[in-house]
């Protein structure tokens, strides 16, 4: 349970220390923030699966896990934001849902992760190998999740795309792919992937990497428009902002198959 | 999965769950109860002077402002201005960062003469929505 701590204060500080994160809890549109919770959910319960706190192969377990990575997620935060002093323990229902529950996404999700990067890794080995590709999809977009989430919240990411160019845009969607396919088959990284030999490099590079990157970018727009990023901009504009978002939800994504 | 884990490991984890899933299912009903209120309304910001206090040369006017709508305002601008008669001898304008729904927030304006020998009138400029 420390671990999870831990993990989830690890993962939520960037977050937590943003002034821009304490004001969005209520900013955003009360619907969009719940299904940002209802889709978070599901990422949490495959993690859970997949790596989690124990080595848990039912989905029973994995759903507890999830719970329980909130659970913590939410004191934590809380206790955080209280010893800031940017929650009052005086403040309304409202004022701690809205504060508490985008540091939520990060955190628990750190939570969760604490165990596969610092707990036992022998029976994951056997469960990767297990999960496919529809898993290695999941890793990546609960990656995503976790970075777009993290970074999404800060005005940066509107006013980077206002001061690129649509040139400038294509180029770094085009880096972001190039990067994803670097981190998880050029790189080195332990936990690197090897190239199936009975595939073309090409084959490899559609299979795993375009559909990562559009993972990626599905993600980074659905995290978006989540926090009404994308309210009031034209087609071209709300574009550029998904694009910009797209670069750290691939780094997530690739990382996320490293890590996993 | 051995059984002997399940046996020793999950009070912690069953009690952790049940409050994760109390905390999570409420926070999505709350939202949902929220957001079913129907529109927004408009920020409805009225200004209350608390106190005036002498500080050197000055004197800060403190007020409170109370939003009693219910959308978040940013930016929210408050001009206190003085008046000898009908001639305004002093204006300060001040700013709220971020002022959220059925909330307050305090502040504070520095005027240079004593507002207790003049009329002060204190307004809302405007705002933006986020």
């Amino acid at each position: 349970m420390a671990r999870a701590f831990g993990g989830a204060l690890i993962f939520s500080l960037p977050i937590l220390m943003t002034m821009e994160t304490w004001s969005l809890g209520f900013i955003m549109d009360r619907f969009r923030l719940a299904v940002l919770m209802l889709a978070l959910l599901p990422a949490l319960v495959g993690l859970a699966y997949y790596s989690g706190f124990e080595e848990t192969t039912r989905l029973r377990d994995a759903v507890l896990d999830a719970f329980a990575a909130l659970a913590i997620t939410a004191v934590m935060a809380a206790l955080i934001l209280l010893l800031f002093g940017v929650l009052d323990a005086r403040a309304d229902l409202n004022t701690w849902i809205g504060k508490v529950a985008l540091q939520a996404v990060p955190g628990s999700i750190g939570a969760l992760l604490a165990h596969s990067q610092f707990g036992t890794p022998s029976d994951e080995e056997r469960k990767r190998r297990e999960s496919g590709a529809f898993g290695e999809y999941f890793f990546m977009a609960a990656g995503a999740l976790f970075l777009a989430a993290s970074i999404a919240p800060t005005d940066e990411i509107l006013v980077i795309a206002r001061l690129m160019s649509p040139w400038q845009s294509i180029l770094l969607a085009l880096v972001s792919l190039a990067l994803m396919h670097i981190f998880v088959y050029v790189a080195g990284f332990r936990g690197q992937h090897d190239a199936p030999p009975e595939r073309s490099l090409v084959a490899i590079f559609v299979k795993f990497t375009v559909n990562g990157y559009v993972l990626a970018f599905a993600t980074s727009t659905f995290v978006c428009w989540s926090f009404g990023r994308l309210d009031g901009l034209a087609q071209a504009e709300a574009l550029q902002v998904a694009v910009v978002l797209g670069f750290p939800a691939a780094i997530g994504a690739a990382a996320a198959r490293l890590v996993l | 999965m051995s059984r002997a884990r399940h046996a020793t490991a999950p009070l912690l984890e069953w009690l952790l769950g049940g409050v994760g899933v109390a905390l999570f299912f409420a926070t999505i009903a709350l939202l949902v109860v929220e957001g079913l209120r129907g529109p927004d309304r408009p920020g409805e910001v009225s200004i209350h002077i608390e106190e005036v206090v002498a500080a050197g040369h000055a004197h800060i006017v403190r007020y409170r402002a109370d939003n009693r709508g219910t959308l978040t305002l940013v930016d929210v601008r408050i001009v206190a201005r003085l008046f000898d008669g009908d001639v305004e001898i002093e204006r300060v304008e001040a700013g709220i960062d971020y002022l959220p729904g059925r909330s307050w927030r305090r502040g504070g304006f520095f005027l240079r003469e004593d507002p207790a020998m003049h009329e002060l009138r204190v307004e809302v400029m405007g705002y933006q929505e986020p």
